[in-house]
């Protein structure tokens, strides 16, 4: 603590100091006290004066069990999510009285206040194979100069983006490959037609001059 | 988005509430912020469809706003505030059994589990099937709900104030045709805080219709027919309004505070008081109540022999008004009229009218805590200093070690420690041009804000070390096989099957369980004075 208190406001003082010379340490300290300095090591668990626990009165024990039972209801009901797991173990006697993983209740649509979520939120959890609508997305200013073209495969493929793991990944590959966007055949110069001896025309103008059409 | 402690312990109370993997999602949104579903999914590791069941579930308890502006997705947000009054559940539960009866207290228990509710849910879920008990739990349900201790949800509940205050904002600045002064900027903003308290003040009323007026003929009396013409609405989704709630909290720290201040008596007569105007009490931010007169105070109380004991009279008999005038003017100070004097009194008494001055209470309840921190770690020496630099404002080492009456070398190692703490802080005062340290007067004062918000903080580690510590020891593997084992079907038909030490380990285990929640209670307690009670600003009145 005191050791603390020395260097509080020595921060540069001290160099400063003895360099102008007319100099005392900071903060009204002398070198007398400096020296005096314990130079021991605090110990690391000082002794401590831990405050005692007064027992609960009535009220306080009544509102900690409504707490706790609360949790403990929390905890069965269909707001705990849990995940369930297939586990490896053989079969037991005790299984069929220990509560198993699909006793956990799940949560269920007809409870839920529709308004209250994200549409999309909802949709997703409790129709998990629905199919994709194309929904617009409006407000990304990309999507209207490409609007012209290919606005449908844009709009799926964001989609698969933006759900990872999306079961209609399958089907929308297919429509990705055809897509007849200009760039998809000659974009990628891979090379092969670089060791032809002629300079001037060859594989790859065809593929670079393509887009200057 | 919370500092690091806030999101701990609310992902703490997350796990605690809610499980694990949804406590996984709450850290991801507590920590980085508002977060759309795609960058959920990278940043927990989590399966998209657990993420989903998290956010449904976190969302139907109030825990997470939602919304969708033009061009992003769907944004989510968690409600810290929301979060922490999750701790005080067993509290509101108790308050409404003491106020209303079991019925209420079940309902609001029921509310409470499922976030939100529509009347014919919640006595469905009560398995009330009996059409007398169906009517007194509607009656308890249309108490609670007029006294705003319910409160209707709506969609617009559902998006976090922020996002709707920068959208009524853009939505204003749209219709300022041309480029916009900062005059127009500012009513833009106002004219959007406006509707936003105007669309809060309209929720407020919804869940009460008049009910359908079935007997068009024969009034007996017209003040019954005003009285019957409310009936709580069907259709509306109701939860708990955790402002009402807290109000009582406030009301029963206040009381107890008068008790150690003064008597027993004393804080009945404070208690008589409150309960006077505890309708018209809505939510915390009311600096006082309104004026009270003093047979108003005097019909609340119910026992008014008693209160003679509380005080010493020269004489045997006095009137019950003359004991309560005393009283009122005991706890306004009324033999001290300095500013003092102003600071330490509960009420304000004049001209014959009452108020209960919340604002002075909540600050003095405020200097306690920070008055008992500094004691405990640093003992009554610290708190001469703390009291002499929140009286004198900026003081230099020297005069203090004089006023205070210390020697330098002890007030020097206690000034570093207190400062270490955020309890006091420096002000630079430099004698140059450069800031050289040898050259500069140093000041000492105390910075209320820092030294509270230090404060606040310590308070959130420790609840989250209690709880942390709950669950460790719900961990231990004796509880944890015992508590497995009394999960059991047969188990908990036949209690018999335990054996005498597993019964024991368990009575243990319930027994810590109820301590270590009681201490939660209190350290809350802690967080209530000076989180909720702050609302009013935390600066002295010099």
């Amino acid at each position: 603590m005191s050791r603390g208190g020395g260097r509080f406001g020595g921060r540069g003082g001290g160099r400063g100091g003895f360099a102008g010379g007319a100099t005392q340490p900071p903060m009204g300290l002398t070198f007398a006290d400096l020296q005096n300095l314990s130079r021991e090591a605090t110990a690391l668990y000082p002794a401590r004066h831990l405050p005692v626990f007064t027992d609960a009165t009535e009220d306080e024990g009544r509102a900690a069990d409504l707490q706790l039972g609360l949790i403990s209801r929390l905890k069965d009901s269909q707001y705990y999510i849990v995940e369930k797991t297939r586990s490896n173990d053989l079969p037991r006697y005790s299984d069929k009285y220990r509560p198993s993983l699909t006793s956990q209740p799940a949560l269920k649509r007809k409870e839920l206040h529709a308004p209250f979520f994200p549409s999309e939120l909802l949709e997703d959890y409790f129709n998990p194979k629905r199919r994709k609508k194309t929904v617009s997305k409006s407000g990304k200013a990309r999507v209207n100069i490409d609007e012209l073209l290919a606005e449908d495969e844009e709009e799926k493929s964001d989609d698969e983006r933006s759900d990872a793991g999306s079961q209609n990944e399958a089907e929308d590959y297919d429509v990705d490959e055809e897509d007849d966007n200009d760039y998809a055949g000659n974009y990628f110069d891979n090379g092969e037609g670089d060791n032809d001896d002629d300079l001037g025309g060859g594989g790859d103008d065809g593929g670079g001059g393509g887009d200057y059409d | 988005m919370a500092d690091s402690h806030t999101g701990c312990l609310c992902t703490e109370i997350v796990h605690t509430h809610f499980g694990p993997l949804t406590s996984k999602v709450a850290s991801a949104l507590l920590t980085r912020g508002r977060l759309p579903l795609s960058q959920l999914v990278v940043f927990t590791g989590l399966k998209p469809r657990t993420i989903r069941a998290s956010l449904i579930s976190l969302i139907q308890h109030n825990v997470v706003w939602h919304v969708q502006n033009a061009g992003e997705p769907e944004m989510f947000e968690v409600n810290v505030d929301e979060c922490l009054m999750r701790l005080r559940y067993g509290r509101y539960i108790l308050q409404a059994e003491k106020l209303f009866g079991k019925p209420a207290a079940e309902i609001v228990q029921v509310i409470l589990q499922h976030g939100k509710l529509v009347p014919p849910e919640m006595f469905s879920l009560l398995r009330i099937t009996d059409p007398k008990t169906l009517l007194v739990y509607k009656q308890a349900l249309h108490k609670l709900v007029a006294g705003s201790y319910l409160r209707a949800s709506t969609p617009k509940s559902h998006v976090s104030p922020k996002d709707r205050l920068i959208q009524y904002e853009i939505d204003e600045k749209k219709k300022i045709v041309g480029f916009p002064t900062a005059k127009q900027l500012r009513e833009a903003k106002e004219v959007a805080e406006a509707r936003i308290k105007q669309e809060d003040d309209e929720t407020e009323k919804v869940g009460l219709k008049r009910k359908a007026k079935e007997q068009p003929g024969h009034r007996n009396s017209k003040k019954k027919a005003v009285e019957d013409e409310t009936v709580v609405d069907d259709e509306v989704y109701f939860r708990i309004n955790c402002e009402r709630f807290n109000v009582h909290i406030r009301n029963t720290l206040m009381t107890t505070a008068a008790k150690e201040r003064f008597n027993v008596q004393a804080a009945v007569v404070l208690e008589a008081a409150i309960r006077a105007t505890e309708k018209a009490q809505l939510n915390l931010s009311d600096a006082r109540t309104d004026p009270i007169s003093v047979s108003n105070v005097m019909m609340q109380l119910s026992d008014v022999g008693e209160l003679s004991s509380g005080l010493a009279y020269p004489s045997k008999k006095v009137s019950a008004g003359t004991c309560v005038k005393d009283y009122l003017g005991m706890l306004s100070s009324a033999d001290n009229p300095t500013p003092a004097g102003k600071a330490g009194a509960f009420i304000s008494f004049g001209s014959s009218k009452v108020q209960v001055e919340f604002e002075t209470i909540s600050r003095r309840l405020r200097r306690q805590v920070l008055e008992a921190v500094t004691r405990e770690k640093h003992g009554s020496e610290g708190v001469r200093i703390l009291r002499l630099l929140l009286g004198t404002g900026k003081m230099d080492e020297k005069q203090i070690s004089k006023v205070v009456l210390m020697a330098a070398k002890d007030v020097r190692p206690l000034l570093a420690a207190m400062a270490a703490d955020s309890i006091i802080s420096t002000q630079e005062v430099p004698k140059s041009a450069d800031r050289n340290p040898t050259r500069t007067f140093y000041l000492w004062y105390v910075d209320l804000y820092k030294a509270y918000a230090a404060i606040l903080e310590d308070t959130f580690k420790t609840l989250y070390n209690i709880s942390a510590r709950r669950r460790a020891e719900r961990e231990a593997p004796e509880v944890k096989a015992v508590l497995e084992k009394s999960q059991r079907t047969d188990v908990q038909q036949d209690e018999s099957l335990l054996t005498r030490i597993e019964r024991e380990t368990l009575r243990d285990w319930e027994a810590k369980e109820q301590k270590l929640t009681v201490l939660e209670s209190r350290v809350e307690e802690l967080v209530f004075i000076l989180r909720d009670l702050a609302v009013h600003g935390i600066e002295d009145l010099d």
